[in-house]
């Protein structure tokens, strides 16, 4: 594979625009640092309102603000943070049929969703809208990362070719998390983003990193694209976004 | 006390957890936690010991922002109270985010460790972050500062992550809660260079801070 | 909540009444309860929330804690015998 040049994907801060997919446990870490970084444009996308139950860790989010949509909650929050750029929100789920528009809006994606089938249709989308994204999953006290750029480093779909099979993964009620783990996660997510838009070559592109907050450890591992990869390889069987490829979650 | 229903409510992604246990959580409604420092990672990791229920957060030291973040924190969680100043205060946790890696925070970690209370520190310097909880016989913040090749000027220039306030508050839950304490190594979080590993400092030879760490005094 | 006498014996039972909560407070109620219990004793939950009847028990297995036995009731509730580990 030919070495290829960040500075592709660079965009001067001023007039980059940037996707938070996610107003949650990632979300919220992700939000707060872009508030100060100056970018232009911060779009957030999150179909959910907020609930009692998500302050223990999406901490943008107020106990007045129960019941409210998290992309209108999140909006005030950077509004209050005297973020100076535009706000985009996208009160809606993403799916097969918008998520390719939303996405190409933007110059840089963070993946702050909380499904696997949300995960892997953001990253198909990415892929196949050429924008570059930067993924984070968290679970109880572990969590990992990894910084893609399209056709050029390893994709998601590279590491795992589809989403684990429904039971294999714990349900909604078992998914417990640190909220301050998903915050390390999130917060790394969002500098990993400014990397990205500065051009910067020390991204977590070709290697993931593992972060257990009970030992508060982090491990490094090199990974590469996967040339059967079904939507970055050499003959990708995902050309479009197609329902069939997102088989729908037990928590859905 | 038993927790109240809406306490179940607000803390129920964490009490799903198998060690994190009702009396756990009891255990962070109950605890007083010193921050000393300022900026953005800080404010995080404030917010994030008050949405996981720390009962009491006092900040150390005058800052202009610091109204927004009492605000900001009761907004988030009423069950939290966080005050302005610390002085005379009896904590189970201090938590040292000033950019001071001299014998200002060596007084502080001398101080903390003579006084038996968990000691964490960070450093930010040039998009980079050092964490570490200080116990007996650890070398000095400036000697771990020298480990990770930054010098005390460094710390003028701290750049723009925030992981470290998340990270540090994090490694308190966890503490505070009964779960232990994560490690007593120096962390490296360096955002700038996707750096994020272990840090082997040791104390430089005839460091006067190291020997005062050392004497508890 | 309620104690009573198990039918087999001397081992002491709790009740746990949680018709009319969903996932996963019902889990979580219950965990937060025979967290207060002792070692042997019995927790029998019942709930009225279908998957609950399912999570609840499996939950509970990861965590380390005995299922005694599940029973879909008549009256269109499920009961959930737990054992504290």
């Amino acid at each position: 594979m030919a070495a290829f040049d960040p500075k592709e994907f660079a965009v001067p801060r001023e007039r980059a625009r940037v996707l938070v997919a996610g107003a949650g446990g990632l979300g919220s870490p992700a939000l707060a640092a872009l508030a100060s970084s100056g970018v232009g444009v911060i779009g957030v996308a999150d179909s959910d309102v907020v609930d009692l139950s998500n302050l223990h860790r999406q901490v943008i989010h107020v106990t007045a603000g129960v019941g409210l949509p998290k992309t209108a909650s999140a909006e005030e929050f950077l509004k209050r943070s005297g973020f100076g750029g535009a706000v985009l929100t996208f009160q809606t789920r993403l799916d097969t049929g918008n998520i390719m528009e939303v996405v190409s809006e933007f110059d840089v994606v963070v993946d702050a969703c909380d499904t696997f089938r949300s995960k892997f249709m953001l990253n198909d989308a990415c892929v196949l809208a050429g924008r570059p994204f930067v993924h984070a999953g968290v679970l109880q006290f572990e969590g990992q990362i990894m910084t893609i750029y399209p056709e050029r480093t390893a994709c998601l779909r590279c590491l795992f070719e589809s989403p684990p099979p429904p039971g294999s993964v714990p349900t909604c009620q078992e998914a417990g998390v640190l909220g301050a783990a998903a915050g390390v996660l999130g917060a790394i997510q969002a500098a990993e983003a400014l990397k990205v838009l500065d051009g910067k070559k020390t991204t977590l592109s070709d290697r993931v990193v593992a972060f257990d907050a009970r030992h508060m450890s982090f491990r490094t591992v090199p990974v590469s694209r996967d040339p059967g990869c079904p939507v970055c390889g050499t003959k990708p069987r995902i050309d479009s976004m197609e329902d069939a490829n997102y088989p729908p979650e037990a928590c859905d | 006390m038993p927790l109240r229903d809406d306490q179940i409510r607000r803390y129920a992604r964490q009490l799903v957890m198998r060690d994190f246990t009702g009396a756990a959580q009891e255990c962070l409604l109950k605890s007083r936690v010193l921050v000393y420092g300022e900026g953005p990672p800080m404010d995080l990791c404030v917010l994030y010991l008050a949405a996981a229920g720390v009962g009491d957060i006092h900040l150390s030291g005058v800052r202009p922002s610091v109204l927004d973040l009492i605000w900001r924190a009761a907004a988030l969680n009423p069950d939290c109270r966080v005050h302005e100043g610390g002085r005379g205060l009896r904590p189970d946790y201090v938590i040292d985010f000033a950019q001071d890696a001299g014998p200002g925070a060596a007084r502080r970690a001398a101080g903390a460790l003579r006084a038996g209370l968990p000691y964490l520190k960070v450093l930010r310097a040039a998009g980079a972050a050092i964490m570490k909880r200080w116990r007996e016989g650890d070398p000095c913040p400036g000697c771990v500062l020298n480990a990770a090749g930054l010098k005390q000027t460094d710390l003028l220039n701290p750049g723009e992550t925030s992981v470290s306030g998340p990270a540090a508050a994090a490694f308190a839950t966890l503490e505070l809660a009964g779960l232990g304490v994560p490690t007593h190594n120096a962390l490296l979080m360096d955002a700038d260079k996707g750096a994020y590993r272990e840090l082997a400092a040791t104390p430089l030879p005839e460091c006067i801070m190291c020997a005062e760490l050392a004497d508890g005094r | 909540m309620a104690n009573e006498r198990s039918a087999s014996g001397s081992t002491s039972r709790k009740l746990l009444d949680l018709r009319g909560e969903v996932c996963p407070y019902t889990f979580v109620k219950s965990k937060l309860t025979l967290e207060q219990m002792a070692p042997g004793e019995e927790l029998v939950v019942t709930v009225d929330y279908e998957p609950s009847s399912r999570n609840i028990p499996k939950s509970m297995r990861i965590i380390g804690e005995e299922v005694v036995s599940v029973a879909a009731k008549d009256d269109g509730t499920w009961e959930i015998v737990l054992r504290k580990a």
